[in-house]
């Protein structure tokens, strides 16, 4: 049976399908009453005849995630009770008009779509059937690592997306084939061949997505002599996450430091009753197949971190840096693109829109975030997804940062059920991307569920319900419980106590699939009855599934027989690392996937500066800012966007302690950057540049200098050479130079790593529909993301001028004679001077003048340089300024206004306090000028009017 | 003491400002999960009830319609028999939505409702709101100009033409979302209902105001005069 309900005002709909026992005309009734509003929906064919010429039905794929379906279906069980009814639902879009491109309505991965025309739909819609999963049984397979090749197994490897490289399946060959791997499996009582479940297992566990096998490598780095950049020499590092990052957090030994890089997300002690952490993830290729469903499944994984963090902690808020190819590409570029591709368009469209549900959805706002738009972004896009969580320092007398599980605790997880869908992500996102990417690697997530799960989390750590916790992401089961099993030293899982959402699963997907809103908890014996009838009565269908012990092995169970075993010394620790050479050949120039006509002519000051403001990466983002939540929790202090009589952008989020039970002054900053515009020219400089404008983006909102923590996420091209990868070892040397960098300028600044995250493979490789190979790379790009204490939030000064007469000043290196200029314009290689130690000497300085109140309104230089600064703070009070009586004309004007230069800030003043803030500083500044309210903006002989300025600047809003 | 009742669950998400804002007026508050409430014997424990903003049941379908439906198979006679009391129910955003879906606010026919926003996109945004001085409801007692955000998608209201059954509470001072006559929220007849798209709990703290943080007081009325037209009610119960 099927209901359709249809809104004639907005010309959409929507369909539900019904099977399974019959219901009476009451039944149906009362269905009916739920599913339309009686004031502006009618049920099609029951109240409203269908008067339209076209119809557009489109519906899920079997077996996707059906969120509508599932939470009408909590209901109707409630209404009609012991009724057995399948729900799955569609969306109607009605037109009047002849052309309907339904490509535009629907992701063909994920949706089936039909077109109707009146005729057809005179009674009833003849839509396609319900849309059910049917797979076949399907067996454990066996494999017999004696007789394969490693070319057969190289085959099987590729095959099966397990993502093996040569030399793994050498070391698992010889280990499978090894004496002492016979007698441990003649001891279990398994065979010595080896089950899909085991090399499945192995696959995730040792995937580089899980792994970060290329941040683990030995690599010996060697460099061109002929560079002009930083010459860091030649050397060999085990390991640049040990070495650079890691070792430098421990060897700046803050106090504050509670758990770094061992748990989902590293914790601080911010607060004086809570610790804060923080986590950021990329959900790349999964945005690249189905943007939606990546970026939602990208938010609530990351949630999910936080909820999985120590004993459990809420998250507070949001934060996400988006990379899109330019918006702007003509049809004639946009045609160069293989079909099957999105554009950049609807890619940015639907990772929107997952963003906005995502956070909005699950109650946490999202308070900071950035956007860059880039060319070689249009093969995949980057969604970084970040999330803040908080925890009381101690609950019921533990240390909540602790997980204290113990041998013999049960494994209960809680949450969605068990799909094919999210079957290979880990592996897959391990891969580089192509035309044939599985559809199962895609998943829409379910906020709905997640919250539930997080209302049922809290209250059950506070009830001492449970000891142990971890989320199920990347990997699975196989993953969680996989890593959970190392403080017992073991693991037992039964398969068939495993909730599937439908039949026909083979052990191995069900132990793999990453089906999302799924957590799995330690439970101690004794607790499990009231753990479990909590779970019950908070609707987080929960399900013992086995549990921990301390034989040193990860077993699974089939009624009751073991089918898998694997030693976890051999799963975790046995895996030798990779060996890489990393070469340097120095900055090259930019090259786009499309002959991009770079522009060379001399322009006049004002086309520049039109043509900054205009740029995609600086113009306001407001228009689609607006659209996330992000003072949900009632605790934003500082908000993304300052919007008085106009707007002007906010350099960092910061969320008051207050409500979260801290001290009425305490507030928690959070802020990111990244500049891939720059990493072409050299990673070590963009690195530096990047934690510079991170710490800085804190900084100008009080943050105070000593209670910084840092979280690095590298997405870089494949740095491993090969036949496809040719430029592999620069691509290696480049992410050496970011690490180092990231190492040095860490130190300098006294800024510790506390978490972080690698995605190594961001290419996809394709066909043009000429049948010509298309590679597009993205940029190495690090996201730099730094969580601070606010240690009063009355000293919070936002980036807007404030009152006309105030003097505007430049705090930072005074280098201007320098050629290098705004990106946004050229991108010479001319690159400025970067000194860490004197930076971080203007960052102090800064915030010590900032905390002494004597700052109206402060604002970081960074894309677009100090003039773009300038022109952002006057917006949002409708101000203007003039910089006519302070610029010496001897200067190269469009270098001073549009350099981007490190360390750089524009502060305005009251006039009764220039003479304090001169004698304080202690640092060279320059005073620019003043804050008007003239209608325009002036600068040495020329006019700018500020409405025009500012249409230029927020054009799409 | 004045006693709240503030639903947590199912979707709900600003069921803690909103308990913090009864609480700084001065009202004990009670967080009682959505499947507890459904199961209670009775409403008579408390003075209040808040239906908070967030995404009950994900916004699937309608939005509140679905923890509408829950509500009213399970507790429509305690909810009349509150409501007949003349205590006071507040529903803020989501919470507005599932009282418009329950129906409280008109006589018996359903005649208004809360559709998509006119350019179909959620808004997050600061606004400002006048207190209609024609309703004499207890809840606009010495309210004026407010200053508070929205955060909504389906906060459209939509009446069918000529009707009588509810009364103007608020009125953006713009049109940010097509809503009827600007309206941004309403009560019923009798005044003890209040239903708001605004997020007034999001708006009693001075610290997260862009400008203007005085306003934060006006924010702290709304909720002082459901308490202070508590006590009265109680008091004359015990006159009686």
């Amino acid at each position: 049976m099927r209901i359709d309900v249809i809104n004639s005002e907005l010309n959409t709909g929507a369909s539900y399908w019904m099977e399974g026992d019959n219901l009476n005309e009451g039944e149906i009734s009362l269905i009916k009453d739920v599913l339309r509003d009686p004031v502006d929906q009618n049920i099609l064919y029951d109240e409203v005849k269908p008067n339209f010429q076209q119809l557009v039905e489109v519906s899920f794929r079997p077996g996707v995630t059906d969120n509508p379906a599932l939470a009408l279906k909590a209901v109707l069980v409630d209404l009609l009770p012991g009724k057995n009814i399948e729900l799955a639902t569609g969306r109607l879009f009605i037109f009047n008009q002849e052309k309907v491109d339904i490509k535009q309505l629907h992701n063909p991965l994920i949706e089936r779509a039909n077109l109707y025309q009146s005729h057809q739909i005179t009674d009833y819609i003849p839509s396609p059937e319900f849309p059910k999963v049917e797979l076949p049984m399907r067996e454990i397979n066996f494999f017999n690592f004696e007789l394969l090749s490693i070319e057969e197994l190289e085959e099987l490897s590729h095959k099966n997306i397990w993502a093996f490289s040569t030399s793994e399946l050498n070391y698992l060959k010889n280990h499978f084939t090894s004496e002492s791997f016979k007698k441990e499996r003649q001891e279990k009582g398994l065979t010595t061949e080896v089950s899909d479940i085991e090399i499945e297992i192995l696959a995730q566990t040792w995937s580089e997505h899980c792994k970060h096998k290329i941040f683990g490598a030995d690599i010996e780095y060697t460099e061109s002599e002929q560079i002009t950049e930083k010459k860091l020499g030649s050397f060999k590092v085990n390991s640049v996450f040990k070495t650079h990052i890691r070792d430098i957090t421990n060897k700046i030994k803050k106090d504050w430091l509670i758990s770094v890089f061992e748990d989902n997300a590293g914790i601080v002690r911010f607060g004086h009753h809570n610790d804060y952490c923080l986590k950021v993830e990329t959900h790349n290729s999964p945005s690249a197949l189905d943007p939606y469903g990546g970026a939602l499944t990208g938010i609530l994984g990351v949630n999910r971190d936080i909820l999985g963090c120590g004993i459990g902690a809420e998250p507070i808020a949001n934060m996400n840096a988006l990379c899109f190819g330019s918006q702007k590409y003509s049809e004639k570029i946009l045609g160069q693109l293989p079909t099957k591709l999105k554009t950049p368009n609807r890619i940015l469209e639907g990772v929107h829109k997952g963003i906005e549900d995502g956070g909005n959805k699950s109650g946490i706002p999202t308070i900071n975030g950035a956007m860059s738009f880039h060319d070689n972004y249009a093969g995949k896009p980057l969604v970084y997804c970040g999330t803040v969580g908080v925890i009381p320092q101690k609950i019921n007398g533990y240390d909540s940062a602790l997980k204290r599980h113990m041998p013999g605790d049960l494994i209960v997880i809680c949450g969605g059920s068990v799909g094919a869908d999210g079957i290979h992500g880990a592996t897959f996102s391990s891969l580089e991307l192509d035309d044939n990417s599985p559809a199962t690697a895609v998943q829409i997530g379910d906020p709905f569920t997640q919250k539930r799960l997080t209302d049922f989390l809290i209250e059950a750590r506070d009830a001492d319900l449970y000891r142990g916790i971890t989320d199920n992401g990347a990997g699975g089961l196989s993953s969680s419980v996989g890593e959970m099993a190392q403080r017992t030293n073991g693991a037992l899982i039964n398969i068939e106590n495993i909730p599937l959402k439908y039949p026909g699963l083979s052990p191995y997907e069900i132990i793999i699939s990453e089906s999302q809103e799924r957590m799995s908890f330690a439970v101690a014996p004794e607790k499990l009855d009231n753990f479990l009838k909590l779970a019950k009565k908070r609707g987080v269908n929960p399900a013992v599934i086995g549990h921990f012990h301390s034989k040193g092995s990860f077993d699974i169970q089939l009624d009751s027989k073991l089918i898998a075993s694997l030693s976890l010394d051999f799963m975790h620790d046995s895996l030798p690392p990779m060996k890489l050479k990393a070469h340097y050949q120095g900055a090259t120039s930019e090259k786009t996937w499309f002959n991009k006509q770079i522009r060379n002519q001399k322009e006049r000051f004002e086309e520049i500066l039109l043509r900054v403001l205009s740029n995609e990466n600086i113009a306001s983002k407001y228009h689609l800012v607006e659209q996330f939540d992000h003072e949900v929790k009632a605790a934003t202090i500082q908000k993304p966007f300052i919007k008085k009589e106009k707007i002007s952008p906010s350099d960092c989020g910061v969320i008051w302690g207050a409500p979260a039970g801290e001290k009425k002054d305490l507030g928690i900053s959070l802020a990111c950057a990244l500049l891939p515009h720059l990493s072409h020219l050299d990673t070590y400089f963009m690195t530096q540049m990047v934690i510079d404008e991170a710490v800085r983006n804190l900084i100008v909102a009080g943050t105070d200098p000593d209670f910084i923590a840092l979280c690095d996420n590298y997405c870089w091209p494949d740095p491993v050479e090969s036949m496809n990868n040719p430029d592999g070892a620069h691509k290696l040397a480049q992410l050496v130079r970011s690490t180092k960098a990231l190492a040095d300028t860490a130190l300098a600044y006294q800024t510790p790593f506390i978490s972080g995250k690698d995605s190594m493979k961001n290419d996809f490789i394709g066909f043009r529909d000429n049948g010509e190979k298309l590679k597009i790379s993205v940029p190495p790009t690090l996201l730099i993301t730094g969580i601070g204490k606010v240690k009063d939030i009355k000293k919070l000064r936002s980036s807007d001028f404030k009152k006309p007469g105030d003097i505007i000043v430049y705090i930072g290196p005074v280098d201007f004679e320098q050629e290098y200029k705004s990106h946004a314009f050229d991108s010479s290689s001319d690159l400025p001077k970067f000194d860490s130690e004197k930076n971080w000497i203007i960052h102090k300085t800064v915030h010590r003048l900032l905390t002494e109140e004597l700052f109206e309104s402060i604002h970081d230089v960074s894309e677009g340089g100090i003039l773009t600064a300038l022109i952002e703070s006057s917006f949002a009070n409708d101000m203007s300024f003039s910089l006519k009586d302070f610029l010496s004309s001897k200067e190269k004007l469009a270098a001073f206004c549009f350099n981007e230069l490190p360390a750089g800030y524009t502060v305005t003043i009251k006039p009764e306090n220039f003479d304090k803030f001169q004698s304080q500083i202690k640092l060279p500044f320059r005073k620019l000028g003043a804050v008007t309210k003239a209608a325009y903006i002036e600068i040495n002989e020329y006019k700018f009017e500020k409405n025009l300025l500012y249409k230029t600047w927020s054009q799409h809003d | 003491m004045i006693r709240t009742l503030v639903l947590v669950g199912e979707g709900i998400n600003s069921h803690k400002e909103t308990a913090r804002a009864f609480q700084k007026a001065g009202a004990e508050v009670d967080l009682v999960p959505i499947e507890d409430f459904l199961t209670l014997e009775s409403f008579e424990l408390w003075d209040i009830i808040a239906f908070p903003g967030g995404f009950s049941f994900g916004d699937e379908i309608r939005s509140g319609k679905l923890l509408a439906q829950k509500i009213s198979q399970h507790q429509k006679k305690n909810l009349s028999e509150f409501i007949y009391q003349r205590k006071p129910i507040i529903g803020i955003c989501n919470g507005f939505q599932i009282l418009v879906q329950l129906g409280v606010f008109e006589k018996s026919k359903r005649t208004l409702t809360l559709a998509q926003n006119r350019h179909s996109k959620f808004i997050n945004k600061w606004t400002k709101l006048y207190a209609n001085k024609d309703n004499p409801s207890f809840w606009l007692k010495n309210l004026d100009k407010m200053n508070m955000p929205v955060r909504h998608k389906e906060g459209r209201l939509k009446a069918i033409k000529n009707i009588t059954d509810f009364k103007v509470a608020f009125l953006y001072d713009e049109d940010i979302n097509g809503s009827f006559q600007n309206v941004a929220g309403i009560t019923n007849e009798q005044g003890n209902i209040l239903g708001l798209m605004p997020h007034p709990e999001a708006a009693i703290d001075p610290e997260v105001f862009i400008d203007s943080p005085e306003m934060a007081k006006q924010n702290q009325i709304l909720f002082k005069n459901a308490i202070e037209y508590s006590k009265g009610l109680k008091n004359e119960k015990s006159v009686n």
